[in-house]
């Protein structure tokens, strides 16, 4: 088997679980947050690169228009978490997430 | 996907009324501002007609399962009018002297999207289509909650939202992949076809299991179920007391569709080998569930966080009937689908009542919040407190309302399931939970007041508050209506499993050649036409 040159389904799997796990890693340690952000952002490629993997395996396009719908939907995600991060930095100046637990319990 | 389009009629019904709604929000007219509820409750109703007429016509190819849809979609458009006329007056913080920025009508057409989303779920054939509703649900909510009330906690709120909501759409796309990857295509038929050939040898690969299990942590986001439900009573309390109640509703009865709609491509037979992980997954969610909720709900003062830790004690009752599944206690309400769907419905109109009745006192600020705000309010407005006792009551389980059956129902089906233990806990459950619905009750009607009670005038709201009590003691008495649609859903969705659509493996080039899943090299040539073209 030849190590470069011929990927194997799985080399495509791992990666794609590497970038989510990298995401929800960053969701979870990062306190900035655009950077949280970004972190689900990174999660998504991840599932669309398995989906574009799987796609190729199976040879058929369910898995590459899945992504088109994926990325459309993030699209929106991604103005939606600007506006509110935009509204959030207006209020306290800061774009730590730690300033913003009042509520406990 | 060759579904009728007349089937589509009330989501249809609902998005043409959104933009209605969203164009005269932005009406110079207050008037027209003002109106843009009666528009919303009216394309509701007329949704709600269009369910009930179209209820056999559509066919959707191999995957029929129209009975479920239209509970579905009755349930979007009979509680969305209840949580519609809660929200009269939204969004609150209005300010007097900017008359241009009351009464605006973009969340009327938040709440529609979004409805029209959980009624879509019940039609999905196709998991990009059950992504899309999902997400169709999910997005108006995140604006809901940040915009509902101009102060801090709701921003905090919104963002705490978003964020996990973001988390956990990852989580079960994530999920999805892969059940794409082991099934090579997205349609349901097709996915159903692998499980069965899969089942049928007694081996379910890996990437199912692990796809399953990712699509249900995913989903128990949005049904608050524990250990995934710590966002809950944070986004409960921060949101106006509206969105609030919608938050009660809509997230949840889409995950509990999308739940029975994906356990449904399993045939809901994981028992064998390695499979047994999955059901084992939803009783352990059940149990840790119904605890948390109650027993962290006795610790609140907090009326809706404590409201938020009932919601999520409640998700537990209903992951006990999906636990169950559909084929314990056969042809009858006691079937575990059929008594967790007549749960949500009864669920979702007693605690929109409840909602519905705290929205109108209003407390100190623009809410009552705390149960000093509610203390003796029994004396002041006796009509409120008794819609909001009759609600409470039937979160309870008292017989005579809608509570006491769904639980009734809920424990026979784990009883005829063979799961006593779980019976014997949803009625220990049941215990726990009297004691914090009744210190609200008891705040209301047995302390003195201590402060002067600011209350919303509204005779909408009053009218959603009598509605729910009404509907709870009614469908209490009389649930043969609910029961008959929430029967029938479990009838088809058993008939589906038994008799599951034929056709649909997907085979590709590269198995054949090595017969392994992981190990095989992706085919070096691009596909062809003819092997884009679906089988």
């Amino acid at each position: 088997m030849q190590t470069f040159g011929n990927p194997m389904l799985y080399h495509y799997l791992a990666l794609g679980a590497a970038l989510f796990t990298l995401g929800l890693i960053g969701f979870m340690v990062r306190r900035n947050m655009i950077m949280i952000f970004l972190s689900t952002e990174i999660m998504f490629q991840g599932i669309a690169i398995n989906l574009i993997a799987f796609s190729r395996y199976w040879q058929n396009a369910d898995g590459q228009s899945f992504v088109i719908f994926i990325l459309t939907v993030a699209a929106a995600e991604a103005s939606l978490a600007l506006g509110l991060v935009v509204m959030l930095f207006r209020r306290r100046q800061t774009l730590n997430v730690d300033t913003w637990s009042e509520m406990q319990g | 996907m060759t579904t009728n389009i007349n089937g589509m009629c009330p989501e249809i019904i609902m998005i043409c009324g959104a933009l209605i709604v969203m164009l005269m929000g932005l009406s110079r007219n207050d008037t027209v501002r003002r109106s843009t509820l009666g528009v919303a409750v009216a394309s509701l109703i007329l949704a709600f007609i269009a369910a009930l007429r179209i209820g056999g016509i559509g066919t959707s190819a191999g995957w029929t399962l129209w009975p479920l849809a239209t509970y579905d979609t009755l349930l979007a458009s009979g509680v969305g009018i209840l949580t519609i006329l809660c929200s009269a007056g939204m969004p609150f913080g209005n300010e007097p002297e900017k008359p241009d920025r009351n009464y605006r009508g973009e969340y009327f057409a938040l709440m529609l999207t979004s409805l029209a989303g959980v009624s879509m779920i019940g039609k999905t054939t196709n998991l990009i289509w059950l992504f899309l509703a999902l997400e169709l649900v999910s997005i108006p909510t995140y604006i809901m909650v940040a915009t509902g009330r101009s102060n801090t906690p709701a921003q905090e709120a919104g963002i705490k939202y978003f964020f996990l909501g973001a988390l956990s759409a990852a989580i079960y796309l994530f999920g999805f992949s892969y059940l794409y990857g082991f099934a090579g295509s997205t349609s349901y038929v097709a996915i159903t076809a692998a499980f069965h050939a899969a089942l049928a040898t007694g081996h379910l690969p890996y990437v199912a299991i692990i796809g399953l299990i990712m699509v249900v942590i995913g989903i128990a986001y949005k049904i608050a179920a524990a250990p995934l439900h710590y966002y809950a009573p944070d986004v409960y309390q921060g949101a106006a007391t509206p969105v609030t109640a919608f938050l009660s509703f809509a997230p949840k009865a889409t995950g509990f569709f999308a739940l029975i709609m994906v356990f449904n491509l399993t045939g809901w037979r994981l028992s064998g080998g390695t499979a047994r992980v999955v059901p084992d997954l939803l009783i352990v969610l059940a149990v840790l569930t119904m605890f948390v909720g109650n027993v962290l709900a006795l610790l609140q003062r907090n009326i809706k966080r404590m409201l938020a830790y009932s919601s999520i004690s409640h998700s537990g009752y209903m992951l006990v009937g999906l636990a169950v599944g559909p084929f314990a206690a056969g042809n009858s309400p006691a079937s575990g689908i059929s008594a967790t769907l007549f749960y949500l419905g009864g669920y979702s109109i007693m605690t929109v009542g409840a909602f519905a009745a705290l929205t109108y006192m209003q407390g100190k600020s623009d809410a009552a919040e705390d149960l000093d705000d509610i203390a003796g309010i029994a004396g002041e407005h006796p009509f409120m407190a008794a819609c909001m006792a009759v609600c409470l009551f039937s979160l309870i389980g008292m017989p005579g309302t809608i509570g006491f059956l769904g639980k009734l129902f809920i424990v026979q089906s784990a009883l005829a399931g063979g799961h006593a233990v779980l019976a014997v806990l949803v009625v220990i459950n049941a215990a726990i939970a009297a004691a914090y619905y009744l210190r609200i009750v008891a705040a209301m009607y047995i302390r003195e007041p201590w402060s002067p009670f600011a209350v919303r005038q509204s005779t909408t709201l009053k009218a959603g508050a009598l509605l729910g009590a009404v509907l709870t003691v009614f469908f209490g008495i009389f649930p043969a209506l609910l029961f008959h649609q929430s029967n029938s859903s479990a009838a088809a969705v058993r008939s589906l499993v038994l008799n599951p659509p034929a056709g649909g493996i997907v085979e590709p080039v590269s198995r054949r050649a090595t017969g392994r899943l992981l190990k095989s090299p992706l085919p070096a040539v691009a596909p062809t036409a003819a092997a884009i073209s679906k089988p």
